[in-house]
C-alpha cells in the first residue's frame, strides 16, 4: 500500500540506491531516508519543498532545474529517471513533452512573473509520465507533476497540452503561497488559478493576445470523435463539452448559476468558472496582452500575504482590485470591479 | 465502534470516482449497493472496505491538486434526492483493492 505521504522516491529505491548508487545520488538516497523518519505526520508543502531541494539539485536564477521520470504504465512514483537538465531529447514524445512545457511554464513565471521556479527559491520541476494505465488524469501530488497517457479513445496524452502541464506546476505555486483549501470556494480559487495561469503560459508562449487566444483549457487534449473542444472555456464557461463518455461540461459563469454540491471537492473544478470567467472579461477589457496587466495583478494577489487560505470569492475579487489600484491605478482598478460584477461578485 | 460498524442502519451504498482535472460528470460512473440484498457476509466486507478506506482517507488529503478519489455515500431512505447520512472520500491510488472492486467491478470482495 503506497502511502499518501511516501517521499518522492519510493523507500525500497532509496534502500538500493544508499548501499549502490552513484556517489552523488548515494548520499542524496540515504539523506532522505533520515528525513522521512522524522516525518510520519502529513508534511506541510514547504517541507516536501525543501526536501526536493536536498534531492535534486536546483538551478540558477534563469533556468529550471527539469527532471523527468517514467513510470513505466505503474502507479509507483517517482518512476525511473530518464531525462535530466540540459541531457540528450529521447526518443519520446511524452518525455519531450513534459520536458519543453515545464520549461516554457519555468520561463512564463521567471521572465513574466519574476519567480524562480514554483517556490520562488529554484526548487527542480519533476514529472512523471506514462503513469498508469490508459491513465485519463494529470495531477499535482505536494512534490511533482504527473501525466497519464490517456486512454486514446476520449483522451490523448496529458503532455500534449501546454496549458495543463502549466495547471498543474500552478497547483505547486499555490500551494507554496497562498496555500488555498481545496474545497468549496477556495478550493474553486485554487482550480481557477491554475486555469488563469495555465491559459496566460500558453498564450505567452505563442504569443497570442487576448483577441487571438481561444480562452481554452485543455483543447489539444480531446481524441478526435469526442463532441466538445477543450476540458473547460473561460469565456463561455459550461459550452466546452456535451459528450456521451464525458457528460455536458457543469461550468457555471456567474453566481445566479453557482453550484452547491458536496461533490468533486464541493464543485471545485465546477464553480471555478466564475473566477473563470471574471479574468477573461477583465483580461478582454483591458486589451493587449492578458500576461502583462490582468495576469499581474492575479499574480500580486496570489502572493499578497493577505490572502487567507479559505478566502472566498469575494476575498479574492477585493485583493485584485486593490493591486490594480497600487500597480496599474483608478482606470484599471474600475475595469477590474466591472469584471467581477459582471459575473455577480463585488458591492 | 467506527460509523461503518454497523450497515443496517442504511438502505443504499453508492461510490463514485470524482475530481481529477477533467472532473467530468460522465466519468464519475456511479454505482450503488442495495445493504438488504447483500448478505451478511457481504455486508461484513462491506464494512471492512469502508473501514479502510477511512483510515487511508484520514491521512491524505483526498482531491488536492486534481488527484481522482472515491466517493462513498451512505443512504438511510430508499430513493430520492436526499443528502447522504455518511460519507467518505479515498484517493483513488491509495485505495484499498476491496474500495476500487466497488467501484471498477461493481463487486462486494470477500474478506
Ligand atoms: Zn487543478
Amino acid at each position: 500500500m503506497t502511502s499518501r505521504h511516501a517521499p518522492v522516491i519510493p523507500p525500497h529505491m532509496l534502500d538500493a540506491l544508499a548501499r549502490h548508487g552513484a556517489g552523488h545520488l548515494k548520499s542524496r538516497a540515504q539523506n532522505t531516508l533520515s528525513i522521512d523518519q522524522q516525518f510520519r505526520q502529513p508534511m506541510s508543502a514547504r517541507a516536501k519543498a525543501s526536501l526536493i531541494h536536498q534531492n535534486y539539485p536546483d538551478s540558477a536564477p534563469g533556468a529550471p532545474a527539469r527532471y523527468i521520470f517514467d513510470a513505466n504504465h505503474q502507479t509507483r512514483l517517482p518512476g525511473e529517471l530518464v531525462l535530466e537538465e540540459g541531457g540528450a531529447l529521447l526518443d519520446d514524445p511524452q518525455v519531450v513533452e513534459a520536458y519543453e512545457d515545464l520549461g516554457a511554464t519555468y520561463r512564463f513565471f521567471h521572465d513574466v512573473m519574476g519567480r524562480h521556479s514554483i517556490d520562488g527559491e529554484g526548487m527542480a520541476l519533476l514529472g512523471t509520465v506514462h503513469y498508469g494505465q490508459e491513465y485519463q488524469n494529470a495531477f499535482w501530488n505536494g512534490e511533482q507533476m504527473v501525466f497519464g497517457d490517456g486512454d486514446g479513445e476520449v483522451f490523448l496524452p496529458f503532455t500534449r497540452a501546454l496549458d495543463v502541464v502549466a495547471h498543474e506546476l500552478t497547483h505547486g505555486v499555490t500551494e507554496l503561497t497562498a496555500g488555498l483549501e481545496y474545497r468549496d470556494q477556495p478550493g474553486a480559487l485554487n482550480e481557477s488559478i491554475s486555469d488563469v495561469f495555465g491559459v496566460m503560459v500558453k498564450q505567452y508562449a505563442r504569443g497570442e493576445d487576448v483577441t487571438q487566444a481561444d480562452w481554452l483549457i485543455g483543447a489539444d487534449l480531446l481524441a478526435e470523435g469526442v463532441n466538445g473542444k477543450a476540458l473547460r472555456s473561460m469565456s463561455a464557461p459550461g459550452t466546452a463539452y456535451d459528450d456521451p463518455m464525458l457528460g455536458k461540461d457543469p461550468q457555471p459563469a456567474h453566481m445566479d448559476q453557482f453550484v452547491n454540491t458536496r461533490s468533486d471537492n464541493g464543485g471545485v473544478h465546477i464553480n471555478s468558472g466564475i473566477p473563470n470567467h471574471a479574468f477573461y472579461l477583465i483580461a478582454m477589457e483591458l486589451g493587449g496582452n492578458s500576461w502583462e496587466t490582468a495576469g499581474q495583478i492575479w499574480y500580486d494577489t496570489l502572493t499578497d500575504e493577505r490572502l487567507a487560505s479559505d478566502a472566498q470569492f469575494i476575498d479574492f475579487a477585493g485583493l485584485t482590485m486593490a493591486h490594480a489600484t497600487q500597480r496599474f491605478g483608478q482606470r484599471v482598478a474600475e475595469a477590474v470591479m466591472n469584471g467581477w460584477k459582471q459575473v455577480g461578485i463585488g458591492p | 465502534m467506527t460509523r461503518f460498524e454497523d450497515l443496517s442502519r442504511f438502505t443504499r451504498v453508492c461510490i463514485t470516482r470524482e475530481g481529477g482535472l477533467v472532473a467530468a460528470p460522465g466519468l464519475m460512473r456511479p454505482r450503488t449497493f442495495d445493504v438488504v440484498e447483500c448478505s451478511s457476509d457481504e455486508q461484513n466486507a462491506l464494512c471492512h472496505w469502508l473501514n479502510e478506506g477511512e483510515r487511508i482517507g484520514r491521512e491524505a488529503s483526498p482531491g488536492r491538486g486534481d488527484q481522482r478519489y472515491f466517493r462513498i455515500c451512505l443512504y438511510k431512505d430508499r430513493d430520492g434526492e436526499a443528502s447522504p447520512d455518511e460519507e467518505l472520500n479515498v484517493p483513488e491510488d491509495a485505495a484499498p483493492a476491496g474500495v476500487k472492486a466497488l467501484w471498477e467491478e461493481g463487486r462486494i470482495e470477500p474478506l
